[in-house]
């Protein structure tokens, strides 16, 4: 009897310590891969979260040995072993399975695992990305966001901010694409009727110090008022060539060329500050331009403040400090 | 339900032959170097789809390079510099650019109309007297330098001159198409993809154009992929929340990226960001081998 009650014991046990099956589903188009590859991909994928799932009920490194993985894919997870153990609850798993025949891989998105570290408590909830090669071998495996960032809504953040700077990109291109085209419909349209728009011309001024300096002065200008002046050029030249180089801060994050700011009225702006180089038949200066952008969430992008100012002054180029942006506006 | 299929293409064909067109010709550009030359493709249309034309038109006694899509439109112009096998030896996008930017200028009637041209572009080039002789190019010396600042700078020898011309990275400039022209190009070949597999679609997909257009195509997921890949050399597909993904897909040759959001059911396309006007790291944030890419073409170079 007692030999039983110890057996019952041990399978309670082993039970216990044997990960549970995970049923992996991979959506995907049949006309890019073959069935055949999809369900090596999905064995390789249930073969790996079971052992992850095991190794972590266990309290043991993860055993890659056995399953159809590349050296690149093993490291990736030994390494991030050392520092965060994570398993998956999940039972049933159904993810897309995104097909790059071009780079010759596969990558699912949304592996859903928790997260612990040293301190033994439940940490994030996280998206794995697992990559396969194109014979469904597992070729890399990463979290979706850093594990090691506390706050995983600000790697989110931080992704939606670069989707932000791209599309800001773009709506920049389209502006400048409007004075190629003269289009002053769209300048009527994406120009906001209370828009200010600032115009910096160069002035020669004697100061009894210096003698002869140059200094900016500003011109006011509304909606109205800009857009007539703006016809009126596009009559006058032929061809108008606009370039633009975004700027990015020399102090702020690698690559991070926008300002973000949430008015007083709740709504959320997006500053730019560019080098502009106009060129066109009759005239061609250099500046830099302010764009003061609004993306409402349920209409089309809109420029509430243009500035320009001249590139160089008194023989120097201005310092990026010293170019008009959002900071020097209250809304 | 049949019906209502063969309804659907018929519209979508219609809708399709209205989007701008230029004859038989898939820019503004190359319709206007043909009227310009005062030549007639209409001989053309027993060339197969999706072939090169290569000494049948001649411009000055020079003979041009024509190429045709797959839909049997004029797709490139230009004189005929450079052999099969030098563009199948190393694959560059610029070839046609250079074919065709050259012959641009030549079109040009005075001496200042070139100067302008080049000028407005911001491209540099030392315009010299045309002299014909085919080989000059491709068995002489031709060397490109892709510098890290999305700039090209090309030498070559022609005849006895050396030829030096330098210019951004553009992909309006190289593609010789301004970017809402290249976005309606774009459109029309997204079109053609959602009704040649209009059953197979489980997307909505919006194409965020110019001037606020927003064109929306019911479209297969994968199709959009394959199509974004043949345009591409490389994508990275990045997660925005949990159930929202990111795809930045980079030409580096032409200054591109092509960026679409996926939403469940829903994808939304923003095409032909160009990429010279943006500072490097930002392009190395969305395209974690970015670094990579420059390194292999400066290697390429070598």
């Amino acid at each position: 009897m007692k030999r039983i009650v110890l057996s019952l014991g041990l399978c309670i046990a082993a039970l216990h310590l044997m990960a549970q099956r995970v049923n992996v589903e991979l959506l995907y188009d049949k006309s890019a891969i073959s069935p055949t590859v999809v369900s090596k991909a999905e064995n390789n994928l249930r073969a790996l979260i079971t052992e992850i799932n095991s190794a972590y009920q266990n309290g043991r490194a993860v055993n890659t040995a056995s399953i159809p993985m590349s050296d690149f894919a093993k490291r990736a997870i030994s390494m991030l072993w050392k520092n965060v153990h994570f398993e998956t609850r999940a039972t049933d798993i159904q993810d897309k399975l995104w097909v790059f025949k071009r780079n010759k891989m596969m990558q699912v998105m949304h592996i859903p695992f928790v997260l612990r570290d040293d301190s033994q408590v439940d940490g994030d909830h996280q998206d794995a990305v697992v990559e396969f090669d194109l014979t469904g071998r597992i070729a890399d495996f990463r979290f979706a966001l850093d594990p090691e960032m506390s706050e995983s809504m600000e790697n989110y953040n931080e992704m939606a901010d670069l989707e932000n700077q791209a599309i800001i990109t773009k709506y920049v291109e389209h502006f400048y694409t409007a004075y190629h085209e003269k289009d002053i419909d769209f300048m009527n349209k994406v120009f906001s009727d209370d828009a200010l728009i600032i115009t910096g011309n160069v002035v020669k001024v004697r100061t009894p110090e210096a003698g002869i300096m140059e200094k900016v002065s500003f011109t006011k200008q509304s909606k109205t008022q800009y857009l007539r002046n703006l016809q009126r050029c596009f009559a006058r030249n032929k061809e108008i060539k606009v370039q633009f180089q975004l700027l990015e801060s020399p102090d702020g994050r690698k690559g991070k060329f926008i300002t973000h700011r949430k008015g007083k009225n709740g709504r959320d702006y997006y500053g730019v500050r560019l080098r502009q180089e106009w060129r066109s038949d009759r005239y061609h200066d250099e500046g830099y331009v302010f764009l003061l952008w609004e993306f409402p969430a349920n209409g089309d992008p809109i420029i509430h403040v243009r500035t320009w100012q001249p590139e160089i002054l008194n023989g120097k180029k201005i310092s990026y400090n010293e170019i008009i942006s959002d900071t020097d506006f209250s809304f | 339900m049949r019906h209502s299929y063969i309804i659907l293409i018929v519209l979508a064909g219609y809708l399709i032959n209205t989007l701008p067109t230029y004859g038989q010709f898939v820019t503004k550009k190359f319709e206007s170097m043909a009227n310009a030359m005062n030549i007639s493709f209409s001989d053309t249309t027993k060339t197969p789809k999706g072939c090169d034309i290569d000494s049948t038109f001649y411009f000055k006694g020079y003979p041009l390079h024509i190429k045709k899509n797959q839909y049997g439109e004029i797709c490139h112009i230009g004189y005929s510099f450079f052999s099969k096998e030098i563009r199948e030896k190393r694959p560059l996008a610029i070839y046609d650019f250079l074919e065709r930017y050259l012959l641009e200028l030549d079109l040009l009637e005075s001496k200042e109309e070139i100067r302008q041209r080049l000028f407005l572009d911001n491209v540099i080039y030392e315009k010299k007297p045309f002299k014909a002789d085919p080989d000059s190019i491709i068995d002489g010396y031709f060397k490109i330098n892709f510098l890290t600042n999305h700039k090209y700078e090309i030498e070559w020898k022609q005849g006895t001159e050396n030829i030096h011309i330098a210019f951004n990275a553009d992909c309006q400039l190289i593609l010789g198409a301004a970017e809402n022209e290249l976005e309606k190009i774009l459109l029309k070949k997204l079109q053609r993809v959602a009704i040649a597999d209009s059953s197979e679609s489980d997307i909505m997909l919006i194409l965020d154009r110019y001037g606020y257009e927003k064109d929306t195509l019911d479209f297969n997921r994968q199709k959009l992929i394959d199509l974004i890949e043949e345009e591409c050399e490389e994508s990275s597909l990045r997660n925005k929340s949990e159930t929202e993904e990111v795809l930045f897909a980079l030409n580096h040759q032409l200054g591109f990226i092509h960026l679409v959001s996926f939403k469940p059911g829903q994808a939304r396309m923003y095409a032909y960001i160009s990429i010279h006007n943006v500072p490097d790291s930002f392009i190395d944030s969305l395209i974690p081998i970015y670094k990579d890419i420059l390194i292999k073409l400066k290697t390429d170079e070598e």
